[in-house]
């Protein structure tokens, strides 16, 4: 059987090798096993980032770290259990940030979460999409309920983008890189 | 009721209030259920507007938000009154928690 095609949100970036800032990491999914690691890598990407402004520190580190531990997160829920290496990275250019995290994932968690992106891109009304969630996952707990992704947007302002590398790696696995970027961190 | 960690503490020592301090992120909506175990009881036993603190809660990720939003609902279903006092000079709470109006007529999100 022929797959589907993976639709892609992809960012593009004028000359993607000149950051003012980054800081690019791998870590091995079985040495952060203990998720309180999620939100210590989080919290130093938010630190790291906040000592280059010269004001609101503790706000952008708040917010990176929020943004951050929310792609991590994520990232790690939907690792597939035989590539567990995730690259985490965050680059400053021209006052943009972007947050990425790559990891190796099914093609369905893919298409879950670009059709995630697509819809709270086109809804006007990006608060009624979380209620809308929130009340549809009230009872159920599945853990990809996608209201982090959706607050990131509409609550932080953050652009979502994904890439998929297309590698021979398996069925149905991919190589994904998704990317956090957001502008205006911390509005005067 | 007091449930302390290395990351948080929940403080149900009052009638109709609760004090959460701290970092939540835990790693799925099933894993609240324990430590709002009596927050829930709380406002299911509440004899008035029962008060949710988190002024002093520095994160919570959207596992957290989801349990939340699913206290509202329980107020809601027990047409009980809710009060939630934030901070604003912490970001999520400022940017994320104002939409949950929506779940609950009688929720009121205070900034203190």
């Amino acid at each position: 059987m022929k797959e589907s095609p993976i639709k892609e949100t992809e960012i593009k970036i004028k000359n993607p090798n000149k950051f003012d800032l980054e800081l690019s990491f791998e870590v091995a999914l079985k040495k952060i096993r203990k998720w309180k690691k999620c939100s210590i890598i989080a919290n130093f990407l938010g630190e790291y980032q906040a000592e280059s402004c010269e004001s609101n520190k503790s706000k952008t580190a708040s917010i990176i770290s929020t943004i951050a531990n929310e792609l991590i997160e994520n990232a790690i829920k939907f690792t597939d259990n035989n590539h567990r290496n995730i690259k985490i990275s965050i680059k400053e250019r021209a006052k943009t940030i972007f947050i990425e995290t790559e990891n190796i994932t099914s093609i369905d968690h893919i298409n879950n979460l670009n059709s995630t992106i697509e819809n709270i891109n086109t809804q006007k009304n990006k608060d009624k999409l979380i209620i809308d969630k929130i009340l549809e996952n009230n009872s159920d707990e599945k853990s990809n309920s996608e209201i982090g992704i959706l607050s990131l947007v509409s609550h932080f302002g953050c652009s979502i983008f994904t890439h998929v590398k297309d590698e021979d790696l398996g069925k149905d696995i991919k190589k994904l890189t998704t990317t956090v970027s957001i502008s205006n961190l911390v509005p005067t | 009721m007091i449930i302390k960690t290395d990351d948080y503490t929940i403080e149900c020592t009052d009638l109709n209030l609760c004090k959460i301090f701290g970092s939540m992120r835990l790693p799925s909506p099933l894993s609240y259920n324990q430590p709002f175990s009596p927050i829930k009881s709380g406002i299911e036993d509440a004899t008035d507007t029962y008060i949710i603190d988190i002024t002093e809660l520095k994160y919570l990720n959207s596992s957290g938000i989801t349990s939340l939003a699913r206290l509202i609902i329980v107020a809601r279903k027990e047409n009980k009154e809710l009060r939630l006092l934030i901070n604003n000079s912490i970001p999520w709470q400022k940017r994320s928690l104002s939409s949950l109006t929506a779940l609950w007529e009688k929720l009121e999100i205070k900034p203190v």
